[in-house]
């Protein structure tokens, strides 16, 4: 059954159909419709869950630790200055192995003051241990809440569901909701091998010393290095059931391209609006949609670099000094398979600056033109 | 690595591990007094029945009220509240307006014609001898244990000092006298029976008991110079004609009340109610008054001229029939005993007023007189040893003629404990020793941030001495500020913020499982009343 609904309404749905036990969160613009939903349909007793209402976001995530640990099931949304508030506890969850799954609304990170939408506060925690997917589409975010449980908890990781503020949260599309008995026998209840239970007490995370510490590490590496193989086979799962299928880079229009963009988020909804105008106008250029961050889709990146595409890499976030996030991932992803590549890195659209069609034509007018640079940031829409 | 599982997790149940035996301190009940049941002279369960009435339980509430006090409806209006005064609300918002709750709990009561259930009587009979406060009290607890009581008093109605002393305006006599109907069930009454002319101790011989709660009516004089002249009456006598309906109008008079306690604020107030253009003289300063602050704020609300250090000490009668008062200026001199400073005479500074009418109310003192062999020795405790030693083994004394504070309150409780002492002489018991006093929980005991301030507008409004309106919402509301100091109200903050899950409830309330109490504190810390507190050491 199709339903209109905006992004965030489709994070509520899709949290309600994968009878989530335990949702504890804070409100920040622009997540708190997500929350507000959330804390109404378990307030009417729509969905049978505990909502606990905190006084921080560190606190909500501390809430969401506990919970998890008892072996439930348990949600939380937020969005920058409330992601970064997390910062701690999100290595806690997941060097706890606690398969939380949380959406981040993208905003960028203050100061100066803004509500507006980059991807700086996600790719910033990176390293936390959080498998990270960034949507396009309110059916993708949909799907990929219901996915992240199956997942994160066969994996034992905890999971990020990232799409931008404003353009994807608050914006309303055509989503097909799937019926709670499809779920269902998609995402059967969560089953924990180790539980809190007063009854049988354990230790869990306690104090570890250098002869067990870096294992632990290494155990949680190894669930990233089979976690491609896991979102593969679950999405693949998937659409068996639901007839909906994603991919962790997803290829549009690159037979032959010469000229390729690397995008992620709702500018690559614009992106492929542009490169397909582009293509009826006979220019070969190709667009490829990176989906995960972590774990970084290395493999099935390099399998679309067989073509002697010039790559560009447009990034909506900053790592001030160095450039955006998913161009130095594409460059350490191709270094590693000894794909010599030049990646232009462009990075437009911070702070919700609009990323238009008319930008993404001009990136590819450089790519084509040889007019990018190959060692610097390219700037898109900056203000001189 | 291999064998190791795949979160950090032991393997083995950590029941074994008894953490308590970490523990260098250990959360316990501290057992401390709220500051209002402390304080509150009759000894009511404040706190208590404010609990009860947070729920909505205005019928337990008065029970537990009444199990004190058989007056909540009068104390309701006269009682100067010190329990209020020492609310530990006092410096975070205001005080709770307990006696304002109390008052609408006595109504309850009133309203609803509560009576409590009567036992039947045995075969003891005890006399009470003064239908004041303490009288009434005595009376009362003294019947509801089966005991039969004749109630004597000199006036023709019961109440004493209710009826005769307090006016109308501070106490409504309907009010009154359907607390005296419910007090009284099953009392016998004999009125315009006066100790000492109509009858005397040795005729009440064949009580098993005798109570004398006559109280302290004879005025003090004022050893001034024509103070027997006509126009000139004790506060206390003018205040018992004008209470028994005598018609007395002062339209046209000047008034002169000498004196700064509560009589004098009372026969000031009732006099220009009556008319009258009244001055008050006091020999030291405001400061000094021994009236309730309520009662002299109050009386400075209405036109009546308060002066201060001026004593009278000649008064002579004028050609024209009134009264001119010589009167000393005073100042303030060296703290006499009871630290208040004392008045001297200014020489050559004395002057002339002329009145039409002078009121005494210097206080009061107890006319012993007529209990025959009763006397104060030279410390001021009653003597004795010169009584009827027949009448002496069973003869009990209270109210105000024992030298303890002349209010209600303390005349209620006085009475009260006199009928536990009667009964237990009945019963050839000894009553037992009272606990020792525990301490008081004060502000710093108390976690404010778990309670909600009220607003500018709501401070304003109750500071303004108009109460709280009498409805039972309103009770209710002011009773849900009740602080709960010391005492456990089962908020659960010990039990959820555990971090060992080491509180348990238990029918007793809450205790900590000392096998995983590490004495972190927290609980204590977070208890919003201050029951919890931590000793030091590892409490077994």
């Amino acid at each position: 059954m199709k339903q209109v609904m905006s992004g965030n309404e489709a994070v509520s749905k899709a949290v309600k159909l994968s009878r989530v036990q335990v949702i504890s969160a804070y409100p920040i613009t622009p997540q708190t419709t997500i929350s507000e939903k959330l804390s109404e349909i378990c307030g009417s007793g729509e969905l049978d869950a505990r909502f606990v209402k905190v006084e921080s976001e560190h606190s909500a995530m501390a809430t969401l630790i506990g919970a998890a640990s008892t072996g439930v099931r348990s949600f939380t949304a937020t969005s920058a200055q409330g992601l970064a508030l997390m910062h701690e506890l999100l290595f806690w969850a997941s060097g706890a192995r606690l398969p939380i799954v949380m959406v981040d609304v993208n905003r960028a990170m203050a100061a100066p003051w803004t509500i507006w939408c980059d991807q700086t506060d996600s790719v910033a925690q990176r390293d936390t241990g959080w498998m990270q997917f960034y949507c396009w589409s309110n059916q993708e975010i949909l799907d990929t809440v219901i996915c992240s449980f199956k997942i994160a908890e066969q994996l034992l990781v905890p999971t990020m569901i990232c799409f931008d503020g404003f353009f994807i949260s608050h914006t309303h599309e055509a989503v097909d909701l799937p019926s709670q008995k499809l779920v269902d026998s998609f995402l059967p209840p969560r089953r924990a091998e180790y539980r809190l239970d007063t009854d049988e007490p354990r230790t869990f995370s306690g104090g570890t010393m250098p002869n067990m510490f870096m294992e632990f590490r290494h155990k949680l590496h190894s669930a990233f290095e089979r976690a491609q193989t896991v979102i593969d086979e679950t999405y693949a799962q998937f659409e068996g059931s639901f007839g909906r299928s994603y991919q962790a880079v997803e290829p549009y229009f690159t037979e032959e391209a010469e000229s390729t963009l690397i995008v992620t988020g709702s500018a690559a909804s614009t992106a492929f609006h542009t490169v397909r105008k582009l293509r009826e106008r006979g220019r070969k250029v190709g667009l490829l949609r990176l989906r995960q961050l972590r774990p970084f889709p290395a493999e099935a990146l390099c399998a679309q670099m067989k073509n002697d595409s010039a790559i560009a890499v447009l990034d909506r976030n900053l790592s001030p000094g160095t450039g955006g996030v998913f161009a130095q991932e594409v460059r350490a992803a191709l270094s590693r398979n000894d794909v010599g590549k030049q990646v232009h890195e462009f990075v437009a659209g911070l702070g919700g600056r609009d990323i238009t069609v008319s930008d993404i034509e001009r990136i590819f007018d450089d790519l084509e033109n040889n007019s990018a640079n190959s060692t610097d940031i390219n700037w898109v829409g900056l203000n001189q | 690595m291999s064998e190791m599982p795949e979160l950090p997790v032991s393997q083995a149940r950590m029941s074994w591990n008894k953490t308590g035996s970490w523990r260098s301190s250990t959360p316990g009940h501290q057992g401390k007094l709220p500051p209002c049941n402390f304080n509150c002279p009759a000894g009511e369960d404040i706190r208590g029945y404010l609990d009860l009435m947070k729920k909505g339980k205005v019928s337990d509430a008065f029970k537990l009220l009444t199990k004190a006090n058989p007056l909540p409806a009068v104390c309701g209006n006269v009682c100067y509240h010190p329990c209020q005064t020492n609310c530990n609300r006092h410096n975070f918002d205001t005080e709770l307006q307990i006696r304002s709750v109390e008052r609408l709990i006595g109504d309850w009561g009133i309203e609803t014609g509560f009576r409590p259930t009567l036992p039947a009587t045995g075969s003891k009979r005890v006399a009470v001898i003064g239908a004041g406060p303490a009288g009434l009290a005595a009376a009362h607890y003294l019947r509801q244990s089966g005991v039969n009581v004749v109630l004597y008093d000199e006036n023709k109605k019961p109440g004493g000092i209710l009826q005769y002393g307090i006016p109308s305006y501070r106490l409504d006599k309907d009010v009154l006298k359907a607390e005296l109907d419910r007090v009284l069930d099953g009392v016998e009454f004999k009125g315009n029976l006066r100790l000492g002319s109509d009858f005397d101790l040795a005729s009440l011989a064949e009580f098993d008991a005798i109570f004398l709660a006559t109280g302290a009516h004879t005025s003090k004089r004022m050893y001034a110079e024509g103070e027997d002249l006509p126009g000139v009456e004790s506060g206390l006598g003018f205040l018992k004609r004008v209470n028994s309906g005598e018609s007395v109008q002062f339209e046209g008079k000047q008034v002169l009340v000498v004196g700064g306690g509560n009589t004098a604020c009372d026969v000031a107030r009732t006099a220009y109610r009556l008319g009258g253009s009244v001055t008050v003289a006091y020999r030291r300063t405001e400061h000094e008054m021994p009236a309730f602050a309520e009662e002299v704020e109050q009386m400075k609300t209405e036109p009546i001229d308060l002066e201060f250090l001026v004593a009278p000490f000649r008064l002579t009668p004028t050609t024209d029939g009134r009264l001119c008062v010589a009167c000393h200026r005073m100042e303030l001199g060296e703290p006499d005993d009871d630290g208040r400073r004392r008045p001297v005479v200014i020489d050559g500074a004395d002057f002339d007023i002329t009145v039409d009418v002078v009121f005494t109310a210097i206080g009061e003192d107890p006319d012993l007189s007529a209990a025959a062999g009763l006397d104060y020795d030279s410390s001021g405790s009653l003597d004795l040893s010169q009584v009827d030693p027949q009448l002496r083994d069973k003869l009990f004394i209270g109210g105000d003629i024992l030298p303890q504070p002349r209010t209600v309150p303390h005349a209620v409780a006085s009475g009260r404990l006199a009928s536990e002492q009667i009964n237990a002489f009945l019963q050839g018991v000894q009553v037992a020793k009272p606990s020792a006093v525990a301490e008081v929980a004060t502000e710093e005991d108390v976690n404010f941030a778990y309670f909600t301030r009220l607003n500018a507008a709501q401070r304003a409004s109750l500071s303004s001495g108009q109460g709280i309106s009498s409805d039972k919402a309103a009770a209710t509301d002011e009773a849900n500020r009740c602080l709960s100091c010391g005492v456990c109200f089962e908020c659960d903050n010990c039990y959820n913020f555990c971090p060992d899950l080491a509180v348990v409830r238990t029918p007793d309330g809450y205790q900590a499982n000392l096998d995983y109490c590490k004495g972190c504190g927290i609980c204590a810390k977070e208890c919003p009343s201050g029951t919890l507190g931590m000793q030091g050491g590892r409490v077994a």
